[in-house]
């Protein structure tokens, strides 16, 4: 299993938490707050070649509405 | 108190809570990138109609499509206490307005006499804290996703007395006259 992300550019990369514009995104990753063992599991194999994308927790216990943001790369192959 | 009844593993139900539900707000392309935005709610209640859910599902073979439904409708649940105090949509970075717990407004939000909330206490059995729903806050979710987020994620489902309050309520949410 890959390494959980953990600096703002890899929790970008992987899927995140938050809005606002892309730069404040990368730079304010409102994630980078959630434990790392709660951020979510990689995508599975039936997912596109090149998917980055991260799957939100299974649950968050009865906290309040989160938002994600799921990013995956276009490949054409 | 609110009465409830537990239907794990069987179809989905109005009046069924179910945990880690997702509303897919937007998608799009950026920069050769799909991205998906959507906001988890931790519980979400169904609010489409028993019998609506039923036909649609009904075993016999049918000649048409008619009864299908194409979504569902679900209301987010809120912890109650963070509804007082304005902060339940602030990982949304969403600031509502807070409501004093002690005074009038709230004690009317407990007794269901607030037109716009519905507010549901457990019993003790069941692991969800006192919840309000907002009725200015629905969405809708495909059947098959719903289905399938039920199957893993049910919680418990509103008895039939209370379900039919929250039906009731609802309805009578959505179809206020706003005067002037």
């Amino acid at each position: 299993m890959p390494s959980p992300p953990d600096t703002p550019q890899q929790i970008f990369d992987a899927g995140y938490v938050g809005r606002g514009t892309e730069s404040d995104r990368v730079l304010n990753p409102p994630s980078a707050t959630i434990p790392v063992e709660d951020f979510g599991m990689p995508a599975t194999a039936g997912e596109p070649k090149g998917s980055s994308l991260i799957r939100p927790p299974a649950s968050y216990g009865l906290g309040k509405p989160r938002r994600f943001v799921l990013r995956a790369r276009v490949v054409n192959d | 108190m609110t009465s409830v009844e537990s239907h794990p593993g069987g179809l989905l139900l109005q009046g069924d809570i179910i945990r880690d539900v997702a509303l897919i707000e937007d998608v799009r392309e950026v920069h050769g990138h799909i991205e998906v935005s959507q906001i988890v709610f931790p519980l979400v209640i169904v609010l489409t109609q028993g019998c609506d859910l039923e036909q649609e599902r009904g075993s016999r073979p049918k000649p048409t499509d008619d009864k299908t439904l194409i979504s569902v409708l679900c209301a987010p649940l809120y912890n109650v206490e963070h509804v007082f105090k304005g902060e339940h949509l602030s990982d949304l970075e969403l600031r509502m307005q807070s409501i004093n717990r002690k005074k009038t407004e709230g004690r009317m939000l407990r007794q269901n006499r607030l037109a716009r909330y519905h507010h549901l206490s457990f019993p003790s059995g069941i692991p969800i804290v006192d919840s309000a729903i907002d009725f200015k806050h629905y969405f809708s979710v495909s059947m098959s996703r719903l289905e399938e987020a039920r199957t893993e994620r049910y919680v418990v489902t509103l008895g039939d007395l209370h379900r039919e309050l929250l039906s009731q309520r609802f309805a009578a949410y959505l179809s206020r006259i706003g005067l002037p």
